[in-house]
């Protein structure tokens, strides 16, 4: 079996696109909330999401008409091009891509049923648009791969811990010499539709872990990740950022959308066992942190049930990227890879007051400098598609 | 490394409800009627499901926003546990991978719809949001059967088939599942009539049920050799006949072959490619009986294949090869050794 080690980061979000910058954003505690421009807000009392603003899909999507990609597939071109050089890949022989998203192309998805409603004709390049597997698709025409091996996980929000595990397995094994494996998504009018209607949408900012939380922002990007053998990684002289250590899956198989703290625990175990590491050797987790009622006292109980009363400090980076859906887990991800190489923890923003039910140490507001060795990256989603995945330092 | 057989399998199709009424069906060989459909988003034929409401199938409780393909693969799930008679017995690490084009196109449109036509765009039906997922079916398999494994729901397209048991081996060879329930579902409707080429579609849900070759587990219909897809940018031909040549398949050991493409341009190439690497041959064309089922068309070529070797002394010991193909130059196949007519060896 081979180590996997994680060799390349790209990046496309709202506080920042390409890893220098998005690592900044990070350290600096950024904020990409801003008022959503992605579909028409009207009669909705408030209407703050994350979403990424002056993206040029032209500077990144050159073998292919732009027209027929939607959104979340135009984020993912870019963010695996980013990763690719990032890693300085030039021959990536056998390669996967693998990426999680929750909507797919489901934003054009609505605008074609906007047109029948409305009783418009359908543009033709709507229905192209809409396949969640032009995501990967577009990835591999624009980086010319054959011999490749293309999947789209859709595991909802969990989509992107999904994917970089699949990666892992297919390393490990020896199965492809490469994998691009991440998450994406665009902002859709149906999520923060339903978020809203179910009151779980904040109308300012996302606070997790604090008294005063109100939900989620929406938001969008994507985040891919270059997974390669360790052993090929050093032989090449390559910059090594972390090393996947394992994952664990589970299902809670109990509710559609409240997430079940004995099930969350039990999949954080299953991560721990099979990377051969105990609960006080994780120096930090990035939490799933969604910022609702449920989500955060469901986590963070899962957390002290795994890790006792002084669990490792627990951050969420959605209170600066908003809820970014199949991206969400693959952007955190990357975040676990920066803070290990560079030695920091960005912090849970918009912080105020610590819910005393989620009894954890958020790191509010500001980043902290930390020898971390490792760091765990939880994923929850609707239909209980838990994913959890480890990360560790390489010396 | 460890084998990974199948161990039985079921379908909802437009043939009926249950395994034996897609295997009589393809074996006769005649195609499903067509049914004049129409809703808030298009009128159309296609071959649909028959007689399947969903309160009539699965009851009142949890099923008042469920969209078509989730209660498909429910009721697919369930067949398969009483049909195969104690040899599909499910425990806490059994897991779910399922193929999908885009989920539940008609709940995803729907859902829009009333944020825009109603009084207050947030006038919608909270409900209907987990419906509306692409991991909708996979997550009710497991909550309506309790499975706490692993759950994955890839969105695949038509080449669905090897991508979910390429995926599912990957699980039981790493032990991160002890079986899985792996296969794919599409519904039909209007909405996802306005995604689609003008082909006639159908729709359904194929379920097989894995485990890894270890002593103890029951015998085996059939051993999954090998599950492949790759991309050869707009030429499936190119691709599949890739494909094909990595997996190695021995054409003389081959005994049945099942293709999945409708579409003419699409089948022609099908045949093309099939017949570079595997020689000229007969093949089984299940969607020119039941339309085309899009993440399913592969799954139902697997099953077909299993269908006709039930009843052919010949395809014992043999090897089935189910290919999949799609327009954009992805494609991928399955190839099965048959252990033989196990419904007899029980």
């Amino acid at each position: 079996m081979n180590r996997v080690a994680v060799t390349g980061l790209g990046v496309v979000s709202s506080i920042g696109t390409g890893v220098v910058e998005y690592a900044a954003g990070l350290r600096a505690g950024r904020s990409g909330a801003r008022p959503i421009s992605a579909f028409d807000t009207n009669g909705f009392a408030h209407s703050v999401g994350c979403e990424v603003v002056g993206f040029e899909p032209e500077r990144w999507i050159t073998r292919q008409p732009v027209e027929n990609l939607g959104r979340a597939a135009q984020f993912s071109v870019a963010a695996a091009r980013m990763a690719v050089a990032d890693a300085g890949l030039t021959n990536p022989g056998r390669a996967m891509v693998c990426l999680g998203t929750t909507d797919g192309g489901g934003d054009a998805g609505e605008r074609i049923a906007e047109h029948v409603v409305r009783g418009n004709d359908i543009p033709a390049e709507l229905p192209r648009r809409v396949p969640a597997a032009t995501l990967p698709i577009a990835v591999a025409r624009e980086l010319e791969l054959s011999d490749v091996d293309l999947s789209t996980v859709a595991t909802a929000c969990a989509a992107g811990n999904y994917a970089i595990g699949n990666g892992f397995d297919a390393i490990a094994a020896g199965d492809v010499d490469v994998a691009l494996c991440g998450g994406a998504d665009a902002m859709c009018r149906m999520t923060f539709t339903g978020f809203y209607r179910l009151r779980a949408i904040d109308p300012e900012c996302c606070r997790p872990f604090d008294v005063n939380r109100q939900g989620i922002l929406t938001g969008e990007g994507a985040g891919v990740l270059v997974l390669e053998p360790l052993d090929k990684a050093k032989a090449r002289g390559a910059r090594i950022y972390a090393e996947v250590l394992g994952y664990g899956l589970n299902c809670d198989a109990a509710h559609p959308v409240a997430p079940d703290q004995n099930s969350v625990a039990e999949c954080m175990r299953l991560a721990l066992d099979e990377s051969g590491v105990t609960p006080d050797q994780v120096d930090l987790i990035a939490a799933h942190g969604t910022g609702t009622k449920a989500n955060d006292t469901t986590e963070c109980g899962a957390i002290l049930d795994v890790f006792g009363a002084a669990p490792p400090r627990t951050v969420s980076v959605k209170s600066m990227l908003g809820h970014t859906m199949g991206a969400a887990s693959a952007l955190s991800a990357i975040a676990c890879a920066l803070a290990i190489k560079d030695g920091f923890i960005p912090p849970t923003t918009n912080h105020v007051e610590t819910d005393p039910a989620c009894g954890i140490d958020c790191v509010p507001n500001e980043a902290v400098d930390a020898d971390l060795r490792v760091v765990q990256n939880n994923a929850l989603a609707f239909g209980g598609n838990n994913s959890v995945v480890l990360f560790g330092r390489h010396s | 490394m460890t084998r990974v057989m199948i161990s039985g399998w079921s379908a909802l199709s437009p043939f009926g409800h249950g395994r034996t009424a897609f295997a009589d069906g393809v074996r006769r060989g005649a195609p499903v009627a067509l049914t004049s459909t129409k809703d808030d988003w298009a009128a159309a034929k296609a071959r649909v499901v028959p007689d399947f409401d969903i309160v009539e199938q699965l009851g009142r409780k949890g099923t008042g926003s469920m969209d078509r393909a989730s209660a498909f693969a429910v009721a697919t799930l369930r067949a398969l546990q009483r049909d195969e008679d104690g040899s599909v017995a499910a425990n806490p690490r059994t897991g779910v991978v399922l193929g999908t084009t885009s989920g539940s196109t008609r709940t995803q449109f729907e859902f829009t719809r009333d944020s825009l036509t109603r009084r207050k765009p947030f006038f919608v039906n909270p409900a209907q949001m987990p419906f509306a997922l692409m991991n909708s079916a996979s997550a009710q398999c497991a909550m309506w059967h309790g499975l706490t494994g692993p759950n994955s729901t890839l969105a695949a397209g038509r080449t669905s088939m090897p991508a979910v048991l390429r995926y599912a081996t990957r699980l039981l060879r790493t032990g991160r599942a002890s079986s899985v329930f792996a296969g794919a579902v599409e519904e039909h409707s209007g909405a996802r009539e306005l995604l689609e080429h003008g082909q006639t579609l159908g729709e359904g849900c194929v379920l097989l049920f894995l485990q890894t070759a270890e002593a103890g587990n029951p015998a085996a219909l059939a051993e999954v050799v090998a599950s492949d897809t790759t991309f050869r940018d707009g030429d499936p031909r190119r691709a599949l006949t890739m494909s094909l040549r990595r997996v190695g398949v021995p054409a003389d050991e081959v005994w049945g072959l099942a293709l999945s493409a409708t579409e003419p341009e699409l089948s022609e190439t099908e045949d093309e490619a099939t017949g570079e690497v595997l020689g000229q041959r007969a093949a089984f064309r299940p969607g020119r009986l039941i339309g085309d089922t899009g993440a399913v068309s592969g799954a139902f070529g697997l099953a077909a294949l299993l269908a006709h070797a039930e009843t052919d002394a010949d395809a014992r010991g043999r090897l089935a090869v189910a290919t999949s193909v799609e327009r954009d130059g992805t494609a991928g196949c399955v190839v099965l050794r048959l252990v033989g007519s196990a419904r007899g060896e029980r």
